[in-house]
């Protein structure tokens, strides 16, 4: 068969670099804690402004969550990793190297499954533990990654020496849209396992994209590493969109260059969110010489031989994987997969949900479908909207709290309604540091559903023989069937009203009934 | 009571037995330093705290010996410290214009722990700038002057030669020579203790790497530089060390070396190895007769010498592998000295950053920092191979070493290969051959590699003019206390000192 021209178009192939900073108390090698809140210059130790003879101790727990990281990511973990100098001169960067792991990264080869049914996914080259750079407060110049000649510049190292982790991908990923996907997968993970707060408009996230094109069809395989384009580099990518938007707008600009007969020269680029285009920057990093050298103030950092660091207990308590969790709850306790998603996007409210409903149930799986959904209820309608309230403010209801909430809604002794108040007055005395038991909230506000049918005909009793209502009863009596099911409505409106909205639905509907018979059986 | 030839053990019993006091020992001390700086101009001291401070300090030792409550040994002691080591609140200046202005805002541990044990923290010296240097010469203040000389009875002080005290502890040597201090803590990074140490007739140990810690000692090459200590004899560096020794939460290279209650090995079950591969043409014949006769009166005392000319092969390339080693290092370190965050800074807003910084260095750095630095960076430039090749050599010299202190309890060799230059006739500095300084540490480099306990002692009887020749006592990673009790009796064997 001839292959005609038309046949043929490009394809882009894209890898991701993703820096993220890990959720810390301490930064990689001091004791300063880092926070994008503080003010400018004052979470220093000696370290950070590599004041001559400070010397950098590192920071196990940043050693931790690069292992669930890269646990997570199904990486292989390697014992020993070591961490060497990256030298570059810039204002922000107070020693003159950025310390990183080049030739010996805690963790090699791994993946990061994505999209519908994770049925693609994207193969992870390395993670590296790094440390993070200040920032230049002054206003840069967009087209260049200089610092413009004349303008003070104000230098903030708040950030200097904040622990990252550098998650390099290989360039295996087919398009703009699945870039954005995979990054946005790799968030709520990160977020999920607690290692990131993933928050990019904070720059705790930050990506690089290279794209390259090859020509071939829809079902062409991505060729091999050599056979593929010229590599480029996108930088300082900090928003899932702006990673999409580049990744096309670079596919559209490489194809438009080798469509007109250009080549696509190498370079580092950076992008332009406003007008969504990418601009070169004017340092050619392939030019840079880092001059990479092993960090002599640190030892290599061997896992296995780290005092104070378990990695197989700390492995064992790695969270269960979001797509995981997803997954057990919908067949555990039957959940949709919308409030699947609500609840596996935060580990806390994850675990007050299960435990709920395992002390709501005396049975063992299946759980009731009403403890189920009672629970659902209270917890992402009321709850979540009483936290929001308090703009997101971690709450401090127990399972305890909610369960006997759930228990005695399920029993019918209180209703939904009841339910609901109970939340949020237990949710209120909770916030002021009160230790509160439902059942007293219950019996403080005399929520108690009346069931019992003696009482409830004694009450409609009173309702239907009150002189008020006598020609709504005698209506009733003469009136046709529709006429009669709006008067029954009536006075189970009246009774309920009667009883402060205590009685039990159904059972005053019967008693409504019953009571209205007998009227009519004596007239 | 107290003179020029007072030892710090000696000083430390009188005091102990309230013979003499801190305070006295200051006033001498002070004496000492004015007859040094002014009379002499020795040029010794960096920086001196007001006289004032250090006699309320002196009071208040003094006290605690009358109370029967010295905090140590070292409790009153006057002991100076090289100007590189971070002294909170004061100049830390390495000997560098680079940091002329600069105050620590850190304490380094040494210091921290002279400060509890007590000792009078009586000044800085000067050094070589950033410790690169081998003769005291690169220094911001101007070369020091070996205080040997100027210790005999001549009344012409004309007639004395200039010598440099060696380097880059030079100011620490001279400064504990003239006993215008009774201990200087220096570093040692290829020698820098022991050749000033050796060339002022004094006593300097380096310990195994990270045996004493670094934090708060301006970095020149980081897996090389230890805190070395310089003493008139190797009690007083023993004696010194039992306070200073010790791993650090703040430095994650420092170690606990063992601490050796057993008794020494009596000279005649003592087994001292001499690496023939030392024996260089470029030796000095005084270094060589000096060595020879140190052996053999080790030999008639009772002690098992050996001659070995195997295992020790790489000392060849050992100089240029430290010389690969300390630049590459020493460029990363000196990367952070752009005037932006502390120190010396030209200030240009006319130009870009980078340019900024290149003038800031190119001015404030001395030559021989900036000739160290390009050679670091070339060295670890995406071309280079050297580096890697340095890194090998030192694996296979640590190696040798380790195989040689399997047979022999130490080794013993010279610690310098030629005796201190003169100042040159115009007087403002030393002759120096770039070169052959550099081969000059030949015998010291290999402990620095290896990261081996070394300690040099004097050998010479006070009127030898060949005072300048130190030996050299090597042991095994670790045993810091035995190398230097082992040099103690070898010491006691050789010299009989007043």
């Amino acid at each position: 068969m001839r292959r005609t021209l038309a046949a043929f178009k490009f394809k882009p192939v894209i890898g991701l670099e993703v820096h993220a900073q890990l959720s810390t108390a301490h930064k990689l090698f001091s004791p300063s804690p880092h926070r994008a809140s503080a003010p400018e210059n004052t979470l220093l130790s000696p370290y950070d402004t590599s004041i001559p003879g400070s010397l950098p101790i590192l920071n196990l727990e940043c050693v931790e969550k690069a292992v669930v990281a890269a646990s997570a990511l199904n990486c292989v973990l390697n014992d020993e990793s070591r961490f060497e100098r990256k030298h570059y001169f810039y204002p922000d960067l107070p020693s003159g190297y950025q310390v990183t792991q080049n030739r010996w990264p805690i963790a090699g080869r791994g993946a990061l499954p994505f999209g519908n049914n994770n049925n693609k996914s994207s193969e992870i080259n390395r993670i590296q533990l790094e440390t993070d750079t200040g920032k230049s407060t002054t206003q840069i110049n967009d087209e260049s990654d200089d610092i413009q000649v004349g303008s003070a510049v104000n230098i903030d190292y708040n950030r200097a020496g904040a622990p990252l982790i550098e998650i390099v991908f290989e360039p295996d990923i087919e398009s703009p849209e699945d870039a954005g996907e995979a990054v946005s997968t790799l968030q709520r993970l990160l977020k999920h396992i607690d290692v990131c707060d993933g928050k990019f408009e904070l720059g705790s996230l930050r990506c690089d994209l290279n794209v390259s094109i090859f020509e071939g069809d829809d079902d062409s395989p991505i060729p091999p590493l050599n056979e593929l384009g010229i590599r480029v580099e996108v930088k300082n990518l900090n928003s899932i969109r702006a990673i999409v938007a580049a990744a096309k707008f670079e596919f559209d600009r490489q194809v438009k260059v080798v469509e007109s007969g250009g080549v696509v020269s190498q370079e580092t680029r950076t992008f332009d969110k406003k007008k969504l285009v990418s601009i070169p920057m004017r340092k050619k990093e392939t030019s840079t010489d880092y001059r990479f050298l092993i960090d002599p103030d640190i030892p290599p950092l061997v896992l296995s031989q780290t005092k104070d660091l378990d990695v197989e207990a700390l492995l064992a308590g790695v969270p269960e994987l979001p797509e995981q969790a997803k997954q057990r709850l919908a067949d555990e306790y039957g959940l949709k997969p919308s409030i699947c998603e609500i609840l596996i996007s935060d580990q806390i409210e994850m675990r007050l949900f299960e435990d709920t409903v395992k002390a709501a149930s005396s049975s063992t799986p299946p759980y009731p479908k009403h403890v189920v959904e009672f629970t659902t209820k209270l917890l992402c309608n009321d709850i979540f909207a009483l936290k929001n309230e308090k703009a997101g403010e971690p709450h401090k209801i127990n399972s305890r709290q909610l369960a006997d909430t759930v228990i005695t809604l399920a029993a019918g002794d209180i209703n939904m309604k009841m339910a609901k108040d109970i939340i949020k007055i237990v949710f209120d005395r909770c916030q002021q540091g009160e230790d509160t038991d439902v059942k007293r909230v219950i019996e403080e506000k005399g929520f108690k559903i009346m069931k019992n049918s003696d009482e409830l005909q004694e009450l409609c009793q009173s309702v239907v023989t009150d002189g008020a209502f006598e020609s709504d009863l005698q209506v009733w009596i003469d009136g046709d069937k529709k006429l009669r099911k709006k008067l029954e409505k009536f006075f189970f409106g009246k009774v309920m009203a009667k009883s402060r909205g205590l009685a039990d639905a159904g059972r005053l509907r019967e008693a409504v009934l019953v009571v209205l018979g007998q009227q009519r059986a004596k007239k | 009571m107290i003179t020029p030839k007072t030892s710090l053990s000696r000083l430390s019993a009188l005091l102990k037995s309230q013979q003499t006091t801190p305070t006295a020992a200051l006033d001498f001390i002070l004496d000492r330093i004015k007859l040094s700086e002014e009379t002499h101009s020795l040029n010794t001291f960096t920086y001196l705290p007001s006289t004032e401070s250090l006699h309320e300090l002196a009071r208040a030792s003094t006290a605690r010996y009358a109370d029967g409550s010295p905090l140590s040994p070292i409790d009153g002691i006057p002991i100076s410290v090289k100007a590189n080591i971070s002294w909170l609140g004061r100049p830390t200046s390495a000997s560098s214009r680079m940091l002329e202005n600069y105050k620590s805002p850190i304490q380094a541990d040494v210091i921290d722990r002279l400060i509890k044990s007590g000792a009078i923290l009586i000044g800085q010296t000067n050094m070589d700038e950033f410790g690169m240097g081998s003769f005291t010469a690169n220094s911001a203040f101007g070369p020091s002057i070996n205080s040997y000389p100027y210790l005999s009875t001549t009344t012409d002080t004309t007639a004395i030669p200039k010598l440099s005290p060696g380097g880059s502890s030079g100011g620490s040597a001279s400064s504990v020579a003239f006993r215008s201090s009774f201990a200087s803590i220096g570093t040692d990074t290829g020698g820098s203790v022991r050749l000033p140490a050796a060339y002022c007739g004094c006593t300097g140990f380096k310990p195994s790497y990270g045996g004493i810690p670094r934090h708060g000692v301006i970095p020149y090459a980081s897996s090389l530089d230890t805190v070395g200590l310089i003493t008139p004899t190797p009690e007083d560096a023993q004696l010194l060390h039992t306070v200073l020794r010790g791993s650090s939460l703040n430095d994650p290279t420092s170690i606990d070396t063992a601490p050796n209650p057993d008794p020494p090995p009596p000279l005649s079950s003592l087994s001292v190895g001499v690496p023939g591969s030392y024996s260089v043409s470029e030796c000095h014949p005084s270094i060589t007769k000096k060595w020879i006769d140190t052996a053999s009166r080790l030999s008639t005392a009772g002690a098992n010498v050996t001659i070995f000319d195997d295992s020790l092969t790489s000392i060849q390339d050992s100089l240029a592998a430290y010389y690969v080693i300390a630049c590459a290092e020493a460029s990363s370190n000196l990367a952070k000295y752009d005037g932006v965050k502390f120190g010396s800074r030209i200030r240009d807003t006319t130009v870009d950053f980078s340019s900024e910084y290149a003038n800031t260095r190119a001015e404030f750095f001395g030559p021989e920092v900036k000739r160290r630095i390009e050679c670091g960076d070339t060295v670890l430039s995406k071309e280079g191979t050297h580096y890697s090749a340095a890194l090998q050599i030192r694996n296979q010299l640590r190696e040798e070493y380790s195989t040689a202190l399997k047979k022999y309890d130490v080794l013993l060799l010279p610690t310098s290969v030629s005796p201190p230059i003169s100042l040159d006739s115009s007087g403002s500095g030393f002759d120096v051959d770039q070169s052959e300084m550099m081969a000059n540490d030949l015998m010291t480099v290999g402990a620095s590699l290896a990261g081996f306990p070394a300690i040099s002692i004097p050998v010479s009887e006070d009127s030898d003019p060949d005072f300048w020749v130190g030996m050299q006592v090597i042991g095994r990673h670790g045993d810091d206390d035995r190398v230097m009790s082992i040099a103690d009796q070898i010491y006691r064997t050789l010299v009989n000192r007043e």
